[in-house]
């Protein structure tokens, strides 16, 4: 800590006082160096055993190495057992969109808010002609509309910049078939259509332009109401393969 | 270069003695710097073992200091945690660090400013994120806890300490780069890598949902294997030849060793995540590179073991030895105890059980802070220039710390192992189990007070050696009283 008892850093006995270098240093041994014994036979067997296991391991347990598996046991090698494209249930990503943006006014219960937000359950703007209520969903609704006898004043916003033709698809699919409405499956390609149809439309739509739209049912939307097994129609659209065992 | 029998060189008394005066010259220059680390370090030592006790306590005594809000378990305990591994293992990584890499580089250290300052920061930042901690402030991530105010001046601290290594080292006199400055090297580089990518990708600019926890684990066992293992290693690579006056044994093995971890260990933080919401081979890949750490860790043991080989009785008398390999011993243990918790089959009852805190103290204490002891001990005595002032602290301090810990240890490990098997029972009521842990964490309450002692005992030592208490000693302070200590 003395400023004076430190040495100066010049090398060589000379400028130092030897004395003064602490016994600890003085009986110290060498630097550490290295020795060049080879590495041994046995431990490079082991090595070579080790990265035997792990890529059997690897093999075995990776799920195939897809960011979908999540259970080790289920070897995935190759393509899907579904086939090539994504099959996924629109029923499941029409729920996942309808709660994400569409739940904080129509409720999850499809009911509404009396007064203020129309239902969808039993509508017939939702069972009826897919034309109208994709257009709907497309370009937003303002102004008074008229269900089941009572005049809702309010405004939709529009949702073709913010969803996409099969999230679209779904969310209607989903809501023609929950709470008891029972109309057909829409597909992809049949949003795809209206929003192209729609493309240079940039205010939303009012209750008497929605009634001038002709009532026909989009390409690819499924006519059948739910059969009496309980199957749900949605299952039965063509245009969107199901996933058979999720 | 090999002769291990006097403390001189091959070349002559008098080309020992002018490398004996370099040493003076570069020990001298590390003094102040390094002892700062070392005290600080030391102090956050006793402050960690408080909150530690604390926790342990109200693990069997809930209601013990419940009242106080900053006192209680969700925030004594991180409070521990942080004021441990960056008060107390950060602060002597460093410190050993910064020694090691002056007598390694060969030159007398030089911008001892830019360390002082460090050091101050660093001080200054754990001071705050644990103060921080324990006013409620913490930001729940485990191994991240300080809020980013603190976490950002341990950052600024770690770059000036950085940048300084890298001067340092363009400085160092020229010859050979001996094994443990790789190893500082890489931890140097690795840790502010680690930290800056898990703050920005979990507290600036969070990503979302399940891979917080992949991040957040990636970081979490990458402090323990990229930054206090390394520095640990490099001490142990360094201790060890250098205090039996024996060339460490395989060069071949030293880089098998070092490259293996550094390919290895960054993918074993997803076996935290085991049975997680992770994808099969996240979990499928760091359970094999957990495994694959079998090969440094096996490398490293044997280049130490047979270094050491034929020279075991020196741990009768050497206190820094004696700290040091009980900690590379453990480190072989407390590796080889990972690779088997990573395997599914084992994880299942393990994971969520005291075994994994036994697992953590037997890494971060049996081999990391025993390491750190034995160097604390080789080093000090030669930036003071005065010999320890009492044997009898140091063995006190060995006992009552290698007793603690095993008894942590041990207690912590068959109380969790049953904790697991009863889990595993549907037919065991809860509350039965957390009944059955209550014996284990009362002796592990009990190893926390031995090892709290021993830290009493080192920090005395520590106290009287600076202020070069006793009469001095012509020889070193050994644990037996034989004279012909190498």
């Amino acid at each position: 800590m003395d400023p004076e008892k430190k040495p100066s850093p010049e090398r060589g006995a000379s400028e130092m006082d030897v004395a003064k270098v602490h016994g600890a240093l003085l009986r110290e041994k060498q630097e550490p160096c290295d020795g060049m014994a080879p590495i041994p036979l046995w431990l490079m067997t082991a090595i070579l055993a080790l990265a035997f296991w792990s890529g059997g391991y690897l093999f075995f347990y990776s799920g195939g190495f897809r960011g979908d598996v999540f259970n080790e046991s289920q070897i995935a090698w190759g393509y899907a057992p579904t086939a090539p494209g994504k099959a996924k249930d629109p029923l499941a990503i029409g729920k996942r969109v309808y709660v994400a943006n569409c739940a904080s006014c129509h409720q999850v219960t499809g009911l509404g808010q009396p007064g203020t937000y129309p239902p969808l359950a039993d509508s017939d703007y939702v069972n009826g002609p897919s034309s109208r209520l994709a257009a709907i969903v497309l370009n937003g609704i303002t102004g008074p509309i008229k269900v089941h006898g009572v005049v809702y004043n309010n405004n939709m916003p529009a949702w073709k910049g913010l969803l996409k033709d099969d999230q679209i698809a779904a969310v209607l699919t989903y809501i023609r078939q929950e709470w008891g409405n029972k109309a057909g499956a829409v597909a992809p390609e049949g949003i795809a259509a209206k929003r192209a149809a729609w493309a240079t439309r940039s205010t939303p739509l009012t209750e008497p332009e929605i009634l001038a739209i002709p009532p026909e049912e989009l390409p690819g939307t499924s006519s059948a109401a739910p059969s009496s097994d309980g199957t749900p129609p949605g299952k039965a659209a063509t245009a969107a393969p199901v996933t058979p065992s999720r | 270069m090999t002769s291990p029998s006097s403390s001189s060189s091959p070349k002559g008394p008098k080309a020992a003695l002018a490398d004996a005066l370099d040493r003076a010259a570069i020990d001298a220059s590390c003094r102040l710097p390094v002892l700062l680390f070392f005290g600080s370090a030391i102090a956050w030592l006793l402050v960690g073992s408080v909150f530690a006790l604390l926790a342990a306590i109200k693990l069997t005594t809930p209601e013990f200091l419940a009242d106080h809000a900053w006192l209680t378990f969700g925030r004594v305990r991180p409070a521990h945690l942080n004021a441990v591994a960056y008060g107390w293992s950060s602060t002597a990584a460093i410190g050993v660090a910064i020694w090691l890499m002056a007598r390694l580089c060969r030159v007398p250290l030089r911008h001892a400013r830019i360390l002082v300052a460090a050091a101050v920061l660093w001080n200054l930042g754990v001071a705050i994120g644990v103060t921080a901690i324990l006013a409620g402030a913490s930001n729940a991530i485990e191994w991240l806890e300080f809020p980013t105010y603190a976490a950002f001046i341990l950052f600024v601290s770690y770059a000036f300490i950085a940048v300084w290594a890298v001067l340092m080292f363009r400085e160092r006199r020229p010859g050979h780069v001996y094994v443990s400055q790789w190893y500082i090297f890489g931890a140097f580089f690795w840790f502010p890598w680690l930290y800056s990518v898990v703050n920005s990708m979990l507290v600036f600019w969070p990503v979302q949902g399940s891979v917080q926890a992949i991040i957040n684990w990636w970081f979490g066992h990458n402090v323990l294997g990229l930054w206090f293992t390394p520095i640990a290693l490099a001490s142990t690579y360094y201790m060890i030849p250098k205090i039996l006056g024996k060339p460490i044994h395989s060069y071949y093995l030293s880089i098998l060793g070092f490259w293996s971890l550094a390919l290895f260990y960054s993918w074993n933080g997803g076996h935290h995540l085991l049975g997680g919401p992770i994808p099969a081979w996240l979990q499928s890949a760091s359970i094999v590179a957990s495994v694959m750490m079998l090969i440094p860790v096996i490398t490293t043991a044997i280049n130490f073991h047979m270094t050491m080989r034929g020279s075991f009785a020196l741990l009768r008398t050497s206190p820094a030895l004696r700290f040091t390999v009980f900690g590379a011993m453990c480190y072989t243990v407390v590796s080889a105890q990972g690779s088997s918790m990573a395997l599914r089959s084992l994880n299942k009852l393990t994971h969520f059980t005291h075994y994994t805190i036994g697992h953590a103290h037997l890494g971060m204490y049996a081999f990391f802070t025993m390491t750190m002891f034995g160097a604390m001990y080789y080093i000090t005595p030669r930036l003071v220039r005065w010999e320890w002032p009492s044997a009898f602290l140091i063995k006190a301090h060995f006992w009552l710390a290698s007793t603690g810990i095993l008894l942590m240890v041990v207690s912590l490990t068959l109380g969790g192992l049953i904790q697991g098997i009863e889990l595993e029972n549907p037919k065991v009521p809860f509350l039965t189990i957390v009944a059955h842990t209550i014996p284990w964490l009362h002796a592990r309450s009990w190893s926390g007070a031995l090892l709290t002692t021993g830290h009493l005992a080192f920090a005395l030592s520590f106290v009287l050696i600076l202020l070069r208490t006793g009469k001095q000693r012509e020889g070193p302070t050994l644990f037996t009283k034989e004279r012909s200590f190498p």
